[in-house]
């Protein structure tokens, strides 16, 4: 199988010739949350659990990606006392926009499908090199008011990401929320053998593979019982399900 | 066979359906291929991307092939950019409208490496070099230009710009003719004041295009006309905010040049005030000094009679100064802008004055040989003072009616008046040695003339592609009043033994009073016959009437009232004439060809109102005209053209009158003159590497006049010459240039080359014998200039210049002028803040056949400059002018059989003391 990949690596960079154009490999994304900013100075001072909290919580996820298929998923550990540890993580198919989410809730790991998120992005006139590799920035709208940066790189051809952002003309190797003091930045692209077997929807024993509503319907229920979020919505609860996998 | 033949048709038909159904709401399509021409390969997978323009955000971004070609489809209606890109290579944009059955084929996209150029541009943020459509397209910033530098600064930083030393830019090969931020015109036509005061960083992009004329890009059908046209545009935070500079310099006692200049951009409105003082006598200062003319931003109706009139709405002679002695220059101008309705209502005023004061002192040296072989050596000395005030005014105001017209409504004037004194003295020697004549003269001459001239005009568009309509009508008034009063004593020997003979004197005040006034309307319709084939017809008809009344007085003591009648007259020229045009445009992809042709059909009426005599006369012009465009790569286009066109002679020329300041020289008119046809032709070629940084220019262009105007006249033994016009057929003239630049990029190095020559010729009649003479100038020059980034400049070139003069007389030998001049010039940056420049030119004149002393100059210049304050905003500047002393202002030339060489006052060295202080400020 290894020899299979190898062979059809040559092919493609035969077939490339001078320039060499990605298809498929891994990419290992650092993701840095800024502590700092996202707390106050005031907060810390009167916090001395706050104030204890490193500048940035860092954790690492994994793309694994072959043509329009990806899947983002953890990877070696990183440090975030802030945060949980969790192992959730996304497929996406972006041929046929959907993707497959593994969400985890109350300790429990859900699976639900979801449509591609369309996101507006104008395409800027800087570049810069993320991981060696010349990429080029991008700015989209999320929420309609939550503004996005992100860093494609054009040598890379699925239009794929971290998360689930997708829809540049490459693959986005950085990327950054300044609202969320939220970051994403290639650190390493293997090109090497990766095994494809591996990019496929997330599954879960208990769980089946729900829609994002009959998901958000579950929550808003669980919510609700519980009692300890007043004003929940269904709304709040789908766009709940739209956050970040850690 | 036959069920399975048809069970094949519909399983066809049925995928077809199948295929075809969910795309029959967008039929459309648009494909392409993508190459490499450096390395002529097919680009795989590179990024075709399309860009909403209504929100600019990204459509779709899709890949090519293997074999680079794309096609995409079911697109929604509306408009896009269409973005190409490939790694290292410069983005391609293009704007293109996508209709729900629009099939669009792109052809080849050609795509420039911009490996090359990274090297030698500091890369701050961004793609510096990217080709939009035709429009080369430069980030600014990238180029990093030192701060406090103007434009022009940045302009010589950009690969495949020059800027030469009078300030004219050269862009691709060409120069450039149009500058205009953000699209608009900054006071009007005139492209030395973006580029003198602007600030380099408040640049965000620098654009580089050919411009279609105004009725083009209106029309949509393509009439050949190309002006390269450079578009700066601003940064946004640069939109809204005012900036200015404020200069200073003097040496304390005689030299002077002070400079003032705000300007405040907020939304659409533009507002701008410039001042200048100066008495430094810069070279080219026509070139320099901003203040041509201001732009009469309308087309003039031409009826074809040419230069029958003097010409109306252009500059008048006497503003423009002429190089002679220390002028002093006061000169202001201010400029109103603004918007309205999306841009769509735009206003624009204008205005500007100037007032020069010059003295100075000529002497000369000639000789001048007549058909028999006999001739004079004549000497001369003259000074002069001169003074000219002028102010214009123009202003525009377009507005649409509705989504398919606009009307535009122009308006400008101008005042002007003048005075200048002379006094001179001359004398001529014939060939045996002895003196025939002296000269002493003196003339003072005032002078008043304004102007007025109006437009008003309507455009309309059809919804179908190409069908417009458009109505003109225009005014324009002209008034000009000289007085010359002369005096003139002339002393005249026996030719055999110079022995005094007699004597004469003339003492005259010589009065012309013209007016001008024309009306003119026209009407013009323009449709696309096929997606290549355009045609625009119009018809006009203009009407103009001058009056010219010519007086001369004898003076007696200082009064003058004694009228000669023989030496005056009151004329009235009028003009009628109907225009007929119609013009086929073919524009293909590689070729753009115009073939026309207008018909005039005049009508002169010419009225000698002191002898009531009218002399009526009509003729029917015709002004073929036929010009083709190839464009032979990307960067490379050549141009054919051939115009025809009927000269008429002008109303100095017809009016029956003897002219003359001094009884050695008199002039006389001809109302018998016929018009003239005059044919040209040229041929140009450029090519541009953007990648390598080469350039090659290349033009060759020929005139020939049929029955043309020409004089003819008599001199007699003591050197007395009367001249008459009449009609007799030109000599042709060609004229051819050469120029090559390129860039050795490891070393730094842009050398450039350019040959060029210019031959003409004249034929007249002289003592009744037909003279033909002729003179080429020949001009090969070769530099070579050395950029150390940050650090140091240099630059060193070599012209030679050969100028040869023929002439048929009997004898006349071929006479050869040469001379050669070397420039060195170095700019050096050092300890951040100072600046040290220095040019150094050494011009050699050999003796030759003609001239019989070497003459060898230099002049050297020097300057130091340190910067101060928060972002280089402040300078102090040391500047030295021709510091070895050496100017001298002498002038040799050779044309035909005339030889001739010239002194004249010029500036010599001084030294300035500049306190420059830019400012600028963001208003949000």
């Amino acid at each position: 199988m290894k020899r299979f990949f190898f062979f059809l690596l040559l092919l493609t960079s035969i077939v490339a010739n001078a320039q060499d154009f990605i298809t498929r490999g891994k990419i290992e994304f650092e993701i840095k949350r800024n502590n700092k900013k996202i707390y106050s100075e005031t907060d810390r001072a009167n916090n001395p659990y706050l104030a204890s909290l490193p500048e940035f919580d860092i954790s690492y996820r994994d793309l694994l990606f072959s043509w329009n298929q990806s899947v983002y998923q953890p990877a070696r550990k990183g440090s975030t006392p802030s945060r949980y540890i969790n192992e959730n993580s996304v497929y996406s198919d972006l041929d046929n926009q959907r993707v497959v989410k593994k969400i985890q809730n109350m300790g429990e790991y859900y699976v639900y499908e979801d449509s591609v998120k369309k996101i507006k992005w104008k395409i800027e006139n800087e570049t810069r090199k993320i991981a060696g590799w010349e990429c080029r920035k991008a700015i989209g709208r999320i929420y309609d008011s939550v503004y996005v940066v992100a860093f494609y790189c054009p040598e890379i051809v699925p239009q794929g990401g971290p998360e689930m952002f997708s829809g540049l003309p490459g693959m986005i190797l950085g990327l950054a929320i300044p609202r969320y003091y939220t970051t994403w930045f290639a650190t390493k692209i293997e090109l090497a053998s990766i095994d494809e077997s591996k990019i496929g929807p997330p599954v879960v024993k208990k769980s089946k593979t729900y829609s994002k509503r009959e998901l958000a319907e579950i929550y808003f229920k669980r919510y609700k019982d519980a009692g300890w979020w007043k004003d929940i919505t269904i709304e709040k609860v789908m766009s709940m399900l739209d956050s970040y996998t850690f | 066979m036959l069920l399975l033949r048809s069970f094949k048709t519909s399983l066809c038909l049925a995928l077809f359906l199948f295929f075809y159904l969910p795309a029959i709401a967008q039929k459309n399509s648009i494909k392409g291929i993508v190459i490499d021409t450096a390395e002529n390969k097919k680009l795989h997978f590179s990024i075709v991307a399309l860009i909403d323009q209504a929100d600019s955000a990204l459509y779709h971004s899709f890949r090519t092939d293997i074999e680079g070609k794309f096609e995409i489809t079911k697109i929604p209606a509306g408009r896009y950019s269409l973005m190409v890109s490939y790694p290292r290579m410069a983005d391609y944009l293009q704007d293109i409208i996508i209709t729900d059955t629009s099939k669009i084929d792109l052809g080849r996209i050609i795509m420039v490496t911009q490996a090359v150029l990274l090297e030698e541009v500091i890369v701050r943020s961004g793609l510096p070099i990217r080709m939009r459509g035709d429009t080369l397209e430069y980030t600014a910033d990238s180029f990093a230009a030192r701060p406090g530098a103007n434009v022009e600064e940045l302009l010589k930083r950009l690969p495949g710009f020059q800027v030469e030393k009078d300030g004219k830019i050269i862009a691709q090969g060409q120069e450039v003719k149009k500058i205009l931020v953000d699209g608009d015109e900054f006071f009007s036509d005139d492209p030395g004041l973006a580029t003198r005061y602007l600030n380099a960083d408040a640049i965000d992009k620098v654009q580089v295009f050919d411009d279609r004329s105004e009725q083009a890009k209106f029309t949509g059908i393509d009439d050949g006309t190309r002006t390269k046209t450079i578009n700066l545009k601003l940064k946004k935070n640069k939109k809204n905010g005012y900036f200015g500079k404020l200069a200073a310099g003097s040496d304390g006692k005689e030299y002077y040049n002070h400079e003032a200049m705000g300007a405040l951009f907020n939304n659409n409105k533009k507002m701008s005030l410039f001042g200048l003082s100066s008495k430094i006598g810069k070279e080219g200062i026509s070139n320099n000094e901003l203040t041509k003319y201001v732009g009469q931003d309308y087309e003039i109706i031409n009826d074809g009679t040419g230069s029958s009139i003097f010409y109306n709405n252009s500059d008048y002679e006497n503003e423009d100064y002429w190089g002679n002695g220390l002028p002093s220059i006061m000169s202001g101008g201010a400029h109103y802008s603004d918007k309205w309705k999306d841009a769509r209502q735009k206003l624009f005023t204008n205005y500007r004055i100037k007032e020069i004061n010059a003295n100075g002192w000529s002497n000369n040296n000639g000789t001048y040989t007549l058909p028999d072989g006999t001739g004079f050596a004549n000497r001369g000395e003259s000074t002069d003072r001169t003074y000219s005030f002028s102010q214009k005014a123009s202003g525009s105001f377009i507005t649409p009616v509705d989504s398919f017209s606009t009307i535009k409504i122009s308006i400008n004037g101008g005042l002007s008046r003048g005075n200048s004194n002379n006094s001179s003295f001359s004398e001529s020697k014939n060939e045996k040695g002895f003196f025939v004549n002296n000269s002493r003269q003196s003339y003072r001459r005032t002078n008043e003339g304004k102007n007025v001239g109006s437009n008003i005009s309507f455009q309309k568009k059809f919804r179908k592609d190409g069908r417009t309509l458009s109505l003109l009508l225009q005014h324009s008034f002209n008034d000009r009043n000289n007085d010359n009063y002369n005096y003139s004593e002339n002393n005249y020997y026996t030719p055999s033994s110079g022995q005094f003979k007699n004597a004469d004197t003339l003492n005259q005040l010589q009065q012309n009073q013209s007016q001008l006034q024309s009306y003119a309307a026209r009407i013009g319709y323009t449709d696309k016959l096929t997606k290549y084939l355009g045609i625009s017809t119009e018809y006009g008809w203009k009407t103009t009437i001058s009056d010219n009344v010519f007086n001369t007085f004898n003076g007696r003591n200082t009064k003058y009232d004694e009228r000669v009648d023989s030496l005056s007259n009151d004329y009235t020229f009028t003009s009628g004439t109907h225009i007929a045009g119609a013009v086929f445009s073919i524009d293909l992809k590689k070729i753009n060809i115009t073939v026309g042709s207008k018909l005039y059909f005049t009508s002169f009426d010419q009225v000698n109102n002191d002898l009531k005599t009218e002399t009526r006369r009509s003729f029917t012009n015709l002004a073929p005209h036929i010009g083709a465009n190839i464009k032979l790569k990307a960067n490379a286009s050549i141009r054919f053209q051939y115009s025809g066109q009927t000269i008429q002679p002008s109303v100095e020329q017809l009016q029956p009158l003897r002219r003359s300041s001094n009884k050695l020289y008199v002039q006389i008119g001809n109302p018998d003159l016929q018009p003239g046809f005059s044919h040209s032709a040229s041929v140009n070629f450029n090519k541009f590497e953007p990648v390598k940084g080469n350039s090659i220019y290349g033009s060759i262009s020929m005139n020939y006049t049929l029955n043309g105007v020409a004089s003819k006249t008599t001199t007699d033994s003591l050197g007395r010459t009367i001249s008459q016009y009449i009609n007799m057929n030109g000599m042709p003239g060609m004229n051819g240039y050469l120029s090559y630049n390129w860039n050795y990029k490891k070393l730094k190095l842009r050398p450039s080359a350019t040959l060029s020559f210019n031959k003409y010729g004249n034929m007249y009649i002289q003592n009744n014998k037909k003279v033909k003479n002729e003179s080429m100038y020949i001009n090969a020059s070769a530099g070579m200039r050395h950029t150390w980034e940050n650090h140091l400049t240099t630059g060193y070139t070599a012209r030679l210049i050969y100028n040869i003069g023929w002439s048929d007389i009997p004898g006349y030998k071929t006479r050869l002028t040469f001379s050669h001049v070397h420039s060195f010039n170095i700019t050096s940056y050092f300890l951040k803040k100072f600046e040290l420049g220095s040019d150094c030119s050494f011009n050699f004149q050999p003796k030759n056949s003609s001239f019989n002393k070497n003459l060898n100059t230099i002049r050297w210049n020097a300057s130091l400059q340190r910067k101060f304050l928060k972002g280089d905003k402040g300078a102090i500047k040391l500047s030295m002018n021709d510091i070895l002393n050496n100017n001298t202002g002498y002038s040799r030339n050779v044309s035909g059989n005339n030889i001739n060489e010239w002194n004249r006052s010029v500036i010599k060295r001084y030294w300035l003391l500049t306190l420059t202080w830019n400012f600028s400020k963001s208003i949000k």
